[in-house]
């Protein structure tokens, strides 16, 4: 009985490891609001870091980070425990941006210097830039499809299951299109291939 | 051959697409067996490879991570403890129900009160109106019409408004002939002296002139109270002003007809329905007999018509009072004038030099204006003084002054003063001169020679730093007349008179002495002179 007792011990840590996030969503589910913020806490920087490197380091991030918890909170009552909360959370934080980009290219018809001028104010020039620069900006001129999984696997460390799940998609499609990023990338990048691969 | 091309270029893009898979650690199974079986017996997969891993190092590398944000959960628990309160849930839809409110109640409201709006619309211009039509006045009183204006407006149908700012009243008609008119700042203008061209194309005797102002001037009256201006910007027109214009015309036409017939057909050859003076008293009076209620009010922010009464009988009552009291205040100032020219004919009349010139009184001009009233002088003798050219006493010293280090003038205590002036290191002066016993123009020599001759400021301005030449003696002779009745002062100008005299010998001696000096250059000059004052 004792020894019995002893084993139970000794796996309460382990399951509260591998579900905690679930756990946290029954205590909210249960009316307790601190677990929601517990839960805000573990993963707004990946939320603001997705957010922040789709939306190209845009001012209105932190605004669509907020409108990510505020869906996720009021939402997650319906959580259906089916897949990680963090697919869920990247879905979301990936539609949130979708959406948002959405509007600015609605904004930018009505308002097409703006953009235009946008569209002209990347200037390669090697001699002033820094490699970083010229990376994030030909990472910029991808678009939407592929650049998202392309951020999400190579620099926020995602797997293809984990994109796949949070883009909505297949594994084979995210293989695809991360592949498509890379050569795009590279086509861009072909004026500094010299510089870049030293 | 072009399939077994394609084939290759798939299989190479196959390849690829895994190998970027391999380097992202996503393979498994019999791709990766594959892959990493490719990889050993092929250099280009591996330089591929390699390229891959360091696209995605740099792509890692190059990203900016958001900067932290401290007050992130705090705002966003604000943000859902607003949108979930239910009093935050109304605010969001209160803006919406408020105007839907505000729609169904002006609906209902307007279905029932159909004439508010237009009644408020009424009311507002009434308001407005009342506003603008404050305090109008004739535009006589602003502008001063002339007879040229009156015969301008009939002819060339512009009425000067404010001639200062050359804006004007142009009455005209458009191509379907209906009347309209302008204000127009700049443009055409009649030329000046209109009038007085008709007057001698017509040959006008000074009689026949001065009838032919008199019906100009009956008009003016009239005129002006067709056009009525204010304090605010205000134009009101009366509409009736296109009758005048045709009246007046009318009316000069029928009289110079009759005047001079030869010379007007001369003027005027077309055949034209002219009327004869009786149908032009007709129309004359049916014109100022018409009583146009509205007024087209012409504002800095609108042009409206609107009701006005001009009450012609105040006006004119006004018009003799403000003659009334501008004929008190003329007398007023005639009385002023004459009392002022009176004091300054009794003061002045002790100086005999001025008194002796009978026409004085004569000579004397008062301007008065609404700012000061100014004697002007520019006619009264001012007795004259001969002064010597100092400009050219000036302009030598200055010269002298370039080789002079220093200037010493010593007086020593006695009857018998040297003044030394030293002109370079080899030059010098020495001159001794006799002052009886005025202390002050000791005090006053060491000055040096140039900034004495500064001080005699001669252009236009007598200025003089004369006390120190005589004891008490303090004058200055840009206003001096107001001393002039001062007995004393006369009795110093003619001591001044004199000491400027003396004073102008030594000038005239020590400029040929300097004018020696420097044709000598170098040679030492001693010079001893007495001066007497």
């Amino acid at each position: 009985m004792i020894f019995k007792k002893k084993k139970l011990n000794l796996q309460v840590p382990k399951i509260l490891n591998l579900d905690d996030d679930f756990s946290l969503i029954n205590r909210f589910i249960d009316g307790d609001e601190s677990a929601f913020k517990t839960l805000v806490v573990r993963h707004k920087e990946k939320v603001r870091s997705i957010i922040y490197l789709n939306l190209n380091a845009s001012d209105a991030a932190d605004d669509v980070a907020q409108d990510v918890f505020i869906t996720v909170y009021k939402n997650l009552k319906n959580f259906r425990f089916e897949s990680q909360f963090t697919t869920w959370l990247y879905r979301i934080t990936i539609n949130k941006c979708r959406d948002h980009l959405r509007k600015v290219k609605i904004r930018n018809i009505f308002s097409p210097i703006k953009d235009s001028e946008a569209d002209l104010g990347y200037t390669p020039d090697v001699e002033n830039s820094d490699i970083a620069r010229i990376v994030r900006e030909a990472i910029k001129k991808l678009p939407d499809k592929l650049r998202i999984p392309l951020t999400l696997k190579d620099i926020e460390g995602l797997s293809y299951q984990e994109i796949a799940e949070a883009m909505d998609c297949e594994i084979g499609t995210v293989k695809s299109r991360i592949f498509r990023a890379r050569e795009g990338l590279r086509n861009i990048l072909k004026p500094f291939e010299q510089e870049l691969m030293k | 051959m072009r399939e077994k091309k394609l084939k290759d270029t798939n299989t190479e893009s196959r390849d690829l697409e895994l190998l970027s898979a391999y380097a992202d650690g996503e393979l498994e199974g019999k791709e990766l067996i594959e892959v990493e079986q490719k990889l050993k017996i092929s250099p280009v997969l591996q330089q591929e490879l390699e390229k891959l891993q360091k696209l995605k190092s740099l792509t890692r590398t190059s990203a900016v991570l958001p900067p932290e944000d401290p007050y992130f959960e705090s705002r966003l628990m604000a943000r859902l403890n607003s949108e979930s309160s239910t009093g935050a849930k109304l605010k969001k839809w209160f803006p919406a129900a408020a105007f839907g409110a505000l729609a169904v109640f002006l609906m209902i409201f307007l279905k029932y009160n159909p004439g508010v709006i237009d009644e408020i619309v009424e009311e507002q211009k009434t308001n407005l109106a009342g506003f603008y039509s404050e305090n109008l006045k004739p535009l006589l009183f602003a502008a001063d019409l002339t007879n040229e204006d009156i015969f301008n407006f009939a002819f060339y149908n512009k009425l000067p408004l404010d001639n200062e700012e050359q804006k004007y009243l142009h009455l005209g008609y458009s191509n379907e002939g209906e009347e309209f008119f302008e204000i127009n700042t700049s443009g055409f203008l009649p030329e000046e002296g209109s009038y007085e061209n008709f007057a001698k194309a017509m040959k006008l005797n000074s009689a026949q002139k001065l009838e032919m102002d008199s019906i100009l001037d009956s008009y003016k009256d009239e005129l002006g109270a067709q056009l009525l201006v204010n304090d605010k910007n205000t134009l009101a027109i009366n509409p009736n002003l296109w009758n005048y214009n045709k009246a007046i015309a009318a009316d000069i036409i029928a009289w110079a007809k009759e005047i001079n017939k030869d010379e007007f057909e001369k003027l005027i050859p077309v055949k034209l329905p002219l009327y004869n003076e009786k149908n032009v008293r007709t129309i004359v009076n049916e014109v100022k007999s018409i009583q146009p209620e509205e007024f087209i009010f012409v504002t800095p922010d609108s042009i409206f018509t609107e009701e006005y009464v001009f009450n012609k009988q105040l006006l004119r009552q006004q018009i003799q009072e403000m003659k009334d009291q501008m004929k008190s205040a003329d007398d007023q100032l005639k009385k002023a004038q004459e009392e002022l020219r009176h004091n300054l004919v009794v003061s002045l009349s002790n100086i005999p030099k001025i008194h002796k010139d009978t026409s004085f009184n004569r000579k004397f001009k008062v301007n008065v204006d609404s700012n000061n009233y100014r004697i002007e002088l520019t006619r009264v003798k001012i007795p004259e003084i001969v002064l010597p050219d100092f400009d050219e006493i000036a302009a030598n010293i200055e010269t002298a002054a370039k080789y002079m280090q220093s200037i010493n003038i010593t007086v020593p205590k006695g009857v018998t003063r040297e003044v030394s002036v030293k002109m370079d290191s080899l030059n010098s002066y020495h001159f001794n001169f006799s002052i009886p016993g005025l202390d002050s123009m000791a005090q006053y020599m060491p000055k040096r020679v140039d900034s004495l001759l500064q001080n005699y400021n001669f252009n236009g301005n007598f200025r003089i730093d004369i006390d120190s030449l005589v004891s008490g003696f303090d004058v200055n002779f840009s206003d001096s007349l107001h001393s002039l009745q001062n007995k004393e002062f006369r009795i110093q100008m003619k001591k001044l008179e004199e000491e400027m005299k003396q004073f102008r010998r030594e000038m005239e001696n020590l400029r040929k002495d300097l004018r020696k000096e420097l044709r000598q250059d170098s040679v030492k000059v001693h010079t001893k002179k007495s001066i007497e004052i």
